[in-house]
């Protein structure tokens, strides 16, 4: 009740009459660009090459990484492959490199947004990794100036899993008893930009489990859920597959087999 | 009585009309004049800052959605000091110490030019958790976690230094301690009857089970990483050289804490389960188990690594490189699950306690011994050919051989109870576990560019990676009645197909328009024949998903563009299970609609605007296990909407504002499915919206000042985590 009076008509007529009210201010009264984040003020196009002068570790082999596939050649400048992400370098060339003075996207992951749309609203989900929160950068697990950009994918020399058990190192193992599902990779049960489930889960039920686990039944539709050559049906009815006192070692099991513990 | 009479309505909508008109006109008056920057960059400066919240509600759940305490967060938000010293120095150093987030930063770096680099730092960050178990809807049936304050902490102290001698070996060393340790919540939650399913003394009677894991459960953590890397690249004529050594030692020790059935004890004598029927309460249902699982592991890696590219000519790149990797890990375990139970002397709690020969024990063991090794050995080769200036081709191979071995000896500890006597006897069973595993996968991957065509460029990349290997595992535990199992051993060939294939496109249409557009194809074949004992076992999983990228750049005029993203990926996946048919075990499908606004209306105010839309459902046994399994579980659906929207213009001079906006709705929450199944699916709303302004005090000072509202709600735990309130957040920048 108390937030219907909160949010009625006349609040929001009003307060956003209030906004534009000093909006009108601001135009009438100002003389001021206002910067849209994450661009630089007065920053122009210099071009790949300026660029190069100091930045040769990142651009020397951004030729084969997989962005520079999106990378046009600008009839006026030329090369602008490294500004279509940093935004125009005129200032930080000017100032000698100074910090602030070109677009880090690193730290700023609204670059990575300005095509990567899905990857905002998978970053804003309740579950996600910290990226908006600045406390790890899109940077840490994709690498834009060389290679693959899913790291490690392809016939790259690491192996992709790399890319989560660095942080994750319970998870790395070996483990005895491994899931295999982690021959598939963590993705296959994690969407690590974020999901609307816990633990970035891309099901919170047994769905998750299922899709790889899920066998044929005896007859069809006969009214069974067979999993690992038996009936899971009632099991299902208590919860998901991976809890206490059924599968709880889900990412490998140094004990069982059936990675019940 | 509270309908806006009709002319306010007006004279507002008149107000909102002649701001934009001036607003519009303004920025043609104004461009010609000089235009003065409030808000320059510095070079050095230190931000100091507050953020206050008012929770009402569930405090734990603001503070893990808002990654702060709902006590707020204060000190220095960011701190940057750059200073060229003599002598081509220059030394850098940044800091964060933020209390209440526990967000900590100290780092400083010497650089030298044509010399090197120093560099020494600090950084840890605190992440929180709600520790929530699941909601049943019948009864509103909530277990809080409790008083436990859930956060972990992750830390990183690290030494690099960089030796860059012009046109000499450049040497890299860095040593860094990784660590994390806290707790944080756990999905693995615990049983409980009390959920409002009526239980009868007779079990016919019992279709739909009461037993429903919704009670919480919570992990402590204690992970350390130490690496150690030491690495030198050096061109020599056209070619790139680099080699490099890693140890990396990895101590891990984490417990799983869980409670079963909490609250609830059977009554001795036991209660009838002949006719005639009666209703027993939830609390007499099932016996007490509490405990704990903990895994410790301790990892000691060696990988030494290899890479060349050399270029032949400007048409002809070869590249390739070599790691082996060499892991050893003792592993140990102590898992501990007592169970309270009422005999005839009195209440009994006993570690892997069970009654009679038909009981199963909680499981509960220590590892005597264990250990695990594996090592590998990676290379590829490849070639990067441009037979034209826009034309480039690259065909690589990458070859692995894994060889893994391990095993432990675990004694498991169970305790049979007469509950007629009381008496308890340890039943203690020491039960080997072996495994071996090889693998020897081999990926082509082939990378086809061109942009020779104006405008436009094309891509297509495929990978296809086929392994063959063996695994042979052998488990021992224990039976119903505490007994040693017989081992379960089994001896799989495996064979893998993966296989990735990728088409694009990149179209500058014209200035006002860019086109992208992607299509994907994953086709995956995983194969396990069983031999020896084994013989006749099959596992085959295969799954098909192709899916689409479209992206769309609209700017009609330099102060606006639309940006809109379509991403679908659809998919199969089908099981063989022994000498059984194929059958479709999965069916999902995912699109992603995005779209972004970015809007000057004039140089003095920009909007940004976010939206994504997402419809994503995956089904496997629903509908196709038909009767009673229907009720059992329902497809996964993940649909959501978010969005946010960001407007900032300036007051005055010195004095810009923002107002900024995010929303958050899923509606995948359906309480129908009880009692038959656990209701898990995502159900919620929530918005913030902030108001902010960020003056100019003093050419070295500026203050940013910002006001909001914020109100989380959630069907998914019936309300019980909810949260909304108030909050403030100031700080000040200062030029150093």
């Amino acid at each position: 009740m108390s937030e219907k009076k909160r949010w009625s008509k006349s609040t929001i007529i009003f307060g956003g009459t209030a906004i534009w009210g000093l909006l009108l201010v601001g135009c009438v009264m100002v003389d001021r660009t206002v910067i849209m984040p994450p661009n630089i003020a007065g920053a122009t196009y210099v071009g790949t090459k300026k660029c190069d002068e100091c930045h040769k570790d990142q651009t020397g082999h951004f030729e084969g990484a997989t962005h520079s596939r999106l990378a046009l050649k600008d009839p006026k400048v030329g090369d602008i492959g490294c500004e279509a992400c940093h935004g125009p370098g005129s200032v930080h060339s000017k100032s000698g490199g100074s910090k602030g003075t070109i677009v880090n996207p690193n730290t700023s992951p609204e670059t990575c947004f300005t095509c990567h749309l899905d990857k905002r609203g998978e970053f804003n989900l309740p579950h996600a990794h910290p990226v908006l929160a600045g406390k790890m950068g899109c940077n840490d697990c994709h690498n834009p100036h060389k290679g693959h950009v899913v790291a490690r994918s392809g016939a790259e020399l690491e192996s992709p899993n790399e890319t989560c058990t660095k942080c994750h190192t319970a998870q790395k193992g070996p483990f005895l008893f491994k899931h295999n599902a982690m021959t598939e990779g963590c993705t296959a049960c994690h969407n690590p930009h974020g999901t609307v489930n816990q633990k970035m889960l891309i099901s919170r039920d047994a769905n998750l489990c299922l899709k790889c686990h899920l066998e044929h039944p005896a007859v069809a539709g006969d009214g069974t859920i067979m999993a690992g050559g038996q009936d899971h049906r009632t099991r299902l009815q208590s919860g998901t597959c991976w809890i206490a006192g059924c599968h709880e070692d889900v990412h490998g099991s140094n004990a069982s087999k059936a990675m019940r513990y | 009585m509270h309908a806006t009479p009709f002319h306010l309505r007006r004279s507002a909508g008149m107000l909102a009309g002649l701001t934009l008109v001036l607003c519009i006109a303004g920025p043609r008056a104004a461009a010609a004049t000089k235009e003065a920057d409030a808000f320059p960059v510095f070079d050095s400066y230190i931000k100091i800052s507050g953020h206050a919240p008012s929770v009402t509600g569930n405090a734990a759940a603001y503070a893990e959605r808002f990654r702060t305490p709902d006590s707020g967060a204060y000190g220095i938000e960011a701190l940057h000091l750059s200073k060229d010293l003599a002598d081509k120095k220059t030394l850098e150093i940044d800091g964060k110490a933020l209390t209440g987030a526990e967000d900590y930063l100290g780092k400083i770096k010497l650089t030298k030019e044509e010399v090197g680099s120093v560099e020494i730092g600090y950084k840890r960050f605190r992440t929180f958790y709600d520790g929530i178990g699941g909601f049943f809807p019948l009864n509103k049936a909530w277990m809080p976690m409790g008083t436990q304050e859930l956060h972990t902490d992750r830390a990183n102290f690290w030494t690099d230094i960089t030796i860059a001698l012009p046109d000499k070996p450049v040497f890299h060393v860095r040593y860094s301690d990784e660590m994390r340790n806290g707790r944080k919540d756990s999905t693995i939650w615990g049983d409980s009857d009390q959920t409002g399913i009526p239980i009868y003394n007779v079990g016919s009677l019992n279709p739909v089970t009461a037993d429903k894991k919704i009670a919480p459960a919570y992990l402590d953590l204690d992970e350390h990483q130490k690496t150690l890397l030491a690495s030198v690249t050096h061109t020599v004529g056209n070619t790139e050289l680099e080699l490099e050594i890693v140890n990396t030692r990895t101590d891990s020790n984490d417990t799983r804490w869980m409670n079963r059935y909490p609250g609830e004890l059977k009554p001795y004598p036991l209660l009838r389960t002949t006719p005639p029927a009666f209703l027993v309460d939830g609390t007499q249902a099932n016996n007490f188990i509490t405990g704990y699982d903990e895994q410790i592991s301790n990892a000691d890696i060696w990988a030494y690594t290899g890479k060349f590219e050399t270029k032949i000519s400007d048409q002809l790149t070869v590249f390739g490189g070599i790691t082996y990797q060499d892991a050893s890990a003792d592993i140990s375990g102590n898992r501990q699950m007592t169970l309270t139970i009422a005999t005839a002397t009195g209440i009994v709690q006993a570690v892997g306690g069970f009654v009679g020969a038909g009981g199963r024990p909680p499981y509960s063991y220590k590892t005597n011994a264990g250990s695990t090794s594996e090592k590998t050995v990676t290379g590829n080769l490849g070639v990067t050919y441009k037979p034209q200036k826009d034309f480039r081709i690259s065909l690589a191979l990458k070859g692995e051989k894994q060889d893994m071995s391990g095993s432990n000896l675990v004694t498991y500890n169970s305790n049979s109870i007469v509950q007629a006597t009381g008496v308890v006897t340890p039943v203690n069973v020491v039960a080997p576990n072996t495994s071996t595993r090889s693998e020897k996968p081999w990926t082509p991957e082939l990378d086809v560019r061109y942009s020779g065509i104006k405008k436009l460029a094309l891509y297509t990349t495929v990978d296809y990676r086929f392994a063959s290997g063996d695994e042979v595992g052998s488990s021992t535990g224990v039976t119903t009645g505490g007994g040693a199992a017989a081992p379960v051993t089994s001896f799989d060939n495996v064979k893998n197909n993966h296989a990735h294939y990728k088409v694009g496109a990149n179209w500058d249409v014209s200035s006002l328009l860019t086109l992208r557009a992607e299509t994907f194809y994953k086709d995956h074949v995983n194969k396990y024949t069983g031999y020896s004992t084994s013989l006749g076992g099959r596992y085959i999983l295969g799954y098909q998903f192709h899916g689409y990228k479209v992206t769309a750049i609209v700017k009609p005029m330099p102060t606006l563009q639309f940006t809109g993203r379509y991403v679908g990926q659809m998919g199969k996946m089908d099981t063989t299970l022994d000498a059984g048919d194929s059958s479709e075990s999965m069916d999902s499908k995912n699109h992603m609609f995005g779209g972004t606004i970015d809007w000057n209306p004039n140089k003095n105010a920009y909007v940004q605007a976010n939206v994504n839309v997402v419809f994503a459902t995956l089904s496997t046994a629903y509908p196709r296990a038909g009767l009673a399994a229907n009720d059992v579980l329902r497809n996964a659906d993940n649909d959501y909407i978010s969005g946010n929207l960001i407007a900032g213009f300036a007051v005055d001079k010195m004095t810009n504002a923002q107002l900024e906006y995010t929303y958050y709705r899923a509606s995948n929450y359906d309480p129908a499915g009880p009692p038959s199944a656990v209701a898990y699916g995502a159900g919620g709303k929530e918005y913030t919206v902030t108001v902010g302004v960020k003056r100019n005090l003093t050419d070295r000072m500026f203050l940013n000042a910002k006001v909001g509202y914020f109100d989380s709600k959630s069907d998914t735990t019936g309300g019980n985590t909810n949260f909304r309130g108030p909050l403030a957040y100031l700080s000040l920048d200062y030029s150093l």
